[in-house]
């Protein structure tokens, strides 16, 4: 069995990324997603008992993650289901945006020039285009809706201060 | 533009269905094709994106109940060892006389069905299903038939260079010739481990990922290896992955899975038609990994048009191997009998990927860019058989 150290410097270092990946493919249930993340650590530590006997930790925490999220469809009955039909992802905040109003010309002032040029990629593209244009801007697509997203908040924030 | 951000209703619902399609489009490659940076990436912005990721301190304390949970069960683990070991003998007894009555009857026969589910992104194949009344009909004895040389013999042609570890070998299987008709109850061949290893794996070190034009200098040996007779292509100098004199790519895909599987003392099952494949293609990637319960290997063959993928996990216990899946969406699936037995085969467009458990080996191997008769490459494989 590997040290606790070891055991625990390991999981700290790999959790977020695969409870991201189980969460992403479970339908955005934060609760299965913890659950299977554990199943997973747990299960590759009772298959390793030295880490050095394993060249790949990574590549192999992911085919575990695989193995339990299919594990876990096939117990409970359940697929992947689209985004509108998922009670999680019904949650999204953007459904209470606000509708645009007098002050909607000041919202967007506040974004500096990236902000700006993040929201013209983004929608004076489409998605086929969108990743070479995330390209030039130097971001990948993840990262550009990841900024898109704080973009949103930022003005939300604001909004809800007015 | 000035208004889609402001009252874009479908902003994040329409971000994440993109990213959920960035994510397909990343597990739909080859295992050894994905890029798991991108893969942490898109699950990131997804996580963020739908208020569903977790905060560092989070992530700390449940790293924190992982750890107390897996020492908690240590101990509790090593008493149940105990008590199973109490219980063996007797299971010894029938297991032995089950053997007995298995092996008069049903050589060369494959112990393990399966029950094949669909999911929506693919299938599980549970090989946890042993129904001996479903194994494959035993080969007569008496039945001739005609061996084909090929892959298990050192023929002329096949070259013996030098590996990463600075050791030259032939192994493989004596020469047997065409048109060779026996009995499957003999031995039809040997492993020749003529020139045997000079040097063995050095100990303490882990198997490192070699590629056909991996530069990774083997620990010792300055000693040039021999070149075992018959065989074209001397080796270079010691130490070091073959020079562009030779030609590392004339090794068979049957020799490269027998030669790494042998620091390991493991000789895999193989084939031996290549009709479709390029007995010589390149490996492209190699890696294994050595766990508690099972030893995996996995093997990337590809050129411009082509790729073979086959993994070999070789499980300790039957009971250990685990549920299967076979990642191919609404594809044509069927079951076939080789000399392995059971062989499951899943067809979609260019993918076809085949499934076989023989001796507690789980074989995967998978076809890119072939057209249905990779399936004979994949039905080739023959069991060794050694004295």
């Amino acid at each position: 069995m590997i040290d606790k150290e070891s055991c625990n410097r390991l999981i700290n270092q790999y959790y977020k990324e695969i409870y991201n990946y189980c969460y992403a493919r479970m339908n955005y249930d934060k609760a299965a997603a913890e659950d299977c993340t554990q199943e997973v650590f747990v299960t590759f530590f009772s298959k390793h008992g030295k880490l050095e006997e394993t060249s790949n930790i990574r590549l192999w925490l992911y085919r575990a993650a695989d193995n339990v999220i299919h594990a876990y469809f096939r117990k409970n009955d359940t697929s992947a289901v689209s985004i509108e039909d998922s009670p999680e992802a019904q949650n999204i905040p953007d459904r209470n945006t606000p509708s645009p109003d007098e002050g909607s010309d000041t919202l967007l002032d506040m974004l500096d020039d990236d902000e700006r040029r993040i929201v013209e990629v983004y929608y004076d593209t489409d998605y086929g285009d969108r990743r070479s244009a995330a390209e030039r801007l130097g971001l990948t697509m993840p990262a550009l809706y990841q900024r898109i997203h704080k973009i949103k908040n930022k003005i939300r924030n604001v909004k809800s201060k007015q | 533009m000035r208004k889609n951000i402001l009252n874009d209703d479908n902003l994040y619902s329409d971000m994440l269905t993109e990213l959920q399609a960035m994510l397909s489009e990343e597990l739909d490659k080859p295992e050894g094709l994905r890029s798991y940076d991108t893969i942490a990436e898109i699950t990131s912005a997804i996580a963020e994106i739908s208020g569903g990721a977790v905060s560092d301190e989070k992530a700390a304390s449940a790293a924190d109940d992982i750890t107390a949970s897996l020492f908690a069960n240590e101990k509790r683990s090593m008493i149940n060892m105990v008590s199973k070991y109490l219980s063996v003998i007797s299971a010894c007894i029938i297991m032995l006389i089950a053997f007995n009555f298995v092996s008069l009857n049903s050589f060369g026969a494959n112990l393990f069905d399966a029950v094949v589910s669909s999911r929506d992104d693919g299938f599980v194949i549970d090989f946890s299903i042993k129904n001996p009344g479903s194994a494959v009909t035993p080969v007569n004895p008496a039945d001739d038939y005609t061996l084909t040389t090929g892959v298990y013999a050192t023929t002329e042609g096949v070259y013996a260079t030098t590996v990463v570890y600075a050791t030259t070998y032939t192994t493989g299987y004596a020469v047997i010739p065409a048109g060779t008709t026996g009995s499957p109850t003999e031995p039809q061949y040997v492993a020749d481990t003529t020139g045997a290893p000079q040097n063995t794996r050095p100990t303490g070190s882990s198997v490192t990922q070699k590629s056909a034009d991996t530069n990774a200098s083997a620990p010792n040996t300055t000693t040039a290896p021999a070149s075992p007779a018959g065989n074209p292509g001397d080796t270079q100098g010691s130490g070091n992955v073959p020079s562009a004199t030779d030609d590392p790519e004339r090794i068979t895909i049957a020799e490269h899975l027998m030669r790494e599987c042998q620091y390991d003392d493991f000789t895999p099952c193989a084939p031996i038609e290549y009709d479709c494949v390029d007995p010589y293609i390149p490996l492209t990637d190699f890696s294994s990994e050595h766990m508690t319960d099972s030893d995996d290997y996995y093997f990337a063959f590809s050129d411009e048009e082509h790729q073979v993928d086959i993994i070999i996990e070789k499980y300790n216990d039957p009971d250990d191997i685990p549920q299967l899946i076979i990642p191919i969406s609404e594809a044509s699936h069927w079951k076939i009998t080789g000399e392995v037995g059971a062989i499951y085969i899943f067809h979609k467009d260019d993918r076809m990927c085949a499934v076989f458990v023989y001796d507690n080996c789980v074989y995967t191997i998978t076809g890119y860019n072939f057209d249905e008769s990779f399936e004979d490459f994949a039905v080739s494989f023959r069991v060794p058989i050694q004295n």
